[in-house]
């Protein structure tokens, strides 16, 4: 069980898809690796009831929303997915997991992988990519965050001010680290 | 190429549904400070998905008005859009704040919540016991009945709520008609709040999509009856309800069920796929019956299907004729009443693990148990367990007779890999997993040190001391 774009039917273990990104690479993907990817099950299965299904491999998927470069690292976080996606049930495990999303980098990688997994409803990968993007906000300061990301803080000094006040149980004892 | 542009914001181009899911899987208090981050982010926490106010994990020096304060505000602003979960785990049993959870649980039920848990406990800290209430909260009466215009009652403690609540009730009226107003509820969890037997029986009749109940610490319960309409119900967990005496339910998808309490009649009918049990005695109840005789007079059907059974420890004798586990994987003891060890009682437990073929993990947590002298004669082996392969014994002091019981263990499950020897009690409250200091634990470590020392080598590995 260790190998899980292992296909349990062996008659279609060697089927693969074909997957057209929005810079128009071409991607062939194994089934099993292309049926996490919801969008792509759903669209295979419509095409299945229009009796298009006999041309097989050959038909291609588009996937105008996914750039290559976005698709090429779901595709290689898809086969390594763990088992189970239970959560850590000690404190080594966790930090095991979080040193592994560490490595999906810049705040724009991730930005890209969380709202392509969204577009190909990839649930595990969503699930991973948002902890990821989380992670960068849990316990960090206004200050990191905002400048890890970009974010331009548009309040004026007394309306910040305001909302520190009215929810100020919310900037109590955070441990920043 | 991707692009990587350190300075663009590219975070607050994220839909507000993807950006208040990973508001999600921060704790509450930082999910709601990203409202300064900028405009964008302002009102982003008001879509979130769940809702979790733990006062114990992350407001622990929180007093409980401004702890009330904080929940009403944070329910008031939120759009109440998919709210999927909602748990307030807090323990002020102040009566001012009893119209404030009034209508947290109205609010949760409007917005159509599926899982709903309130746990109002004074239980929860690791020292385990700290204080009677004054006051206990109650549901409000006929809060879950529709029949009794139970809608009106909702608007009555959301009506001193803002606008936003406003807008949350006209569009109740449009998506949830009276006829389906609790159907979205699936999973409800009180803790520590009185329910009589009518607002149990509102909930099975009217909540019609309830796969688990959950209600713990409840003296106001006395009687469960639901036999004319087949349940939903997978789950029903009724812990510390005192009062019980009888439960009688029509459920043909139960799953799990769990009681812990006095002894009381229960009659599942037409449960089919039961296989996770637990029923255990709370340390209080001295004067309870024979546990053992009485899970097997009540479940004994359900033997030969359970994956998981957790029970009390018994005298031997008890134990005589257990049917065959021919399906077990994980079977857990507690000894919370039982004082004294005995040889006859690893015999008994023995018996059980010899009963359950395929067993896969066991576990035995001792409590505050007396040492007793001399080991008494040795366990007799029955042949080997091939399938054991993880075990757990808590609450380990190195007397001899629980030296021996390991030994025995180590002897005969031929598959064992792992043994964890803590020296800590470990106790169930509910479904939650406590530790009590043994106030001896220096030598309690040292005894179970030793004994791990004296192994050769292919066990020692096996064994951690924590």
């Amino acid at each position: 069980m260790s190998n899980t774009s292992e296909n349990p039917n062996p008659s279609s273990s060697s089927a693969k898809i074909t997957l057209k990104t929005s810079d128009n690479e071409l991607f062939e993907v194994e089934e099993a690796v292309a049926m996490k990817f919801c969008t792509v099950k759903q669209y295979f299965e419509d095409e299945k009831d229009n009796d298009v299904a006999a041309r097989g491999s050959s038909t291609v998927i588009p996937l105008p929303n996914v750039h290559s470069a976005v698709l090429a690292r779901l595709i290689s976080y898809c086969k390594k997915l763990p088992q189970s996606n239970a959560v850590a049930d000690n404190h080594e495990e966790e930090e095991t997991k979080k040193k592994e999303r560490k490595q999906y980098g810049t705040p724009g990688d991730l930005v890209d992988l969380i709202s392509a997994a969204n577009y190909l409803d990839f649930k595990e990968g969503l699930e991973f990519f948002n902890q990821a993007l989380a992670d960068h906000i849990q316990n960090k300061s206004v200050e990191y965050v905002r400048k890890f990301f970009g974010i331009k803080g548009d309040f004026e000094p007394h309306e910040e001010e305001k909302y520190r006040e009215e929810y100020a149980w919310a900037f109590e004892g955070v441990d920043e680290d | 190429k991707v692009k990587k542009s350190s300075d663009e914001d590219r975070i607050s181009g994220l839909s507000d549904d993807i950006l208040s899911e990973i508001l999600s899987l921060l704790a509450i208090k930082e999910a709601v400070g990203t409202c300064i981050f900028s405009k964008r982010w302002r009102y982003v926490w008001t879509f979130m998905h769940r809702l979790e106010f733990d006062s114990f994990k992350d407001f622990p020096s929180m007093k409980s008005d401004s702890f009330t304060q904080m929940v009403s505000q944070v329910v008031t602003l939120h759009k109440g859009l998919n709210l999927h979960e909602l748990r307030i785990l807090f323990n002020s049993h102040q009566d001012n704040s009893f119209p404030h959870i009034h209508r947290w649980i109205a609010f949760a039920i409007l917005c159509g919540t599926a899982r709903i848990e309130l746990n109002l406990s004074m239980f929860r800290l690791l020292s385990g016991f700290c204080g009677h209430p004054k006051v206990t909260y109650a549901i409000p009466p006929d809060f879950f009945d529709r029949k009794n215009k139970a809608v009106d009652d909702i608007d009555h403690y959301l009506k001193h709520l803002d606008s936003n609540s406003a807008i949350l009730i006209s569009r109740s009226g449009r998506h949830f008609g009276v006829d389906n107003f609790f159907s979205s509820v699936r999973d409800l969890s009180f803790t520590q709040v009185y329910l009589n037997d009518q607002d149990v029986e509102n909930i099975l009749s009217n909540c019609t999509s309830l796969e688990r109940l959950h209600v713990e610490t409840c003296s106001t319960l006395f009687s469960i009856k639901h036999v004319y309409h087949p349940l939903k119900l997978k789950c029903l967990e009724l812990f510390k309800c005192w009062s019980m005496t009888t439960l009688e339910i029509l459920a043909p998808n139960l799953v799990t069920f769990g009681y812990r309490g006095p002894k009381i009649n229960i009659f599942l009918k037409g449960v089919r796929h039961l296989v996770d049990l637990t029923v255990t005695t709370p340390l209080i109840c001295l004067d309870y019956p024979k546990g053992i005789s009485y899970v097997l007079d009540q479940f004994s059907c359900y033997f030969s299907q359970l994956k998981v059974l957790q029970m009390e420890v018994e005298a031997e004798k008890a134990y005589r004729n257990v049917p065959e586990l021919s399906n077990l994987k994980l079977l857990m003891f507690y000894g919370e009443k039982c004082s004294k060890i005995e040889n006859s009682t690893l015999i008994g437990i023995t018996s059980v693990i010899m009963a359950s073929p395929v067993l896969h993990r066991f576990e035995l947590h001792l409590f505050r148990h007396k040492p007793c002298t001399g080991s008494g004669g040795k366990l007799i082996s029955k042949g080997p367990h091939k399938y054991l392969k993880e075990v757990v014994l808590s609450g380990f002091k190195g007397l001899p007779i629980e030296i021996d019981f390991a030994t025995y263990l180590l002897d005969n499950a031929i598959a064992l890999e792992k043994m964890e020897i803590i020296t800590s009690y470990i106790y169930l409250l509910g479904r939650r997993w406590c530790v009590a200091e043994n106030n001896n634990e220096v030598h309690s470590r040292k005894q179970a040190q030793l004994f791990r020392e004296g192994l050769a080598s292919n066990n020692r590995s096996k064994i951690v001391v924590s």
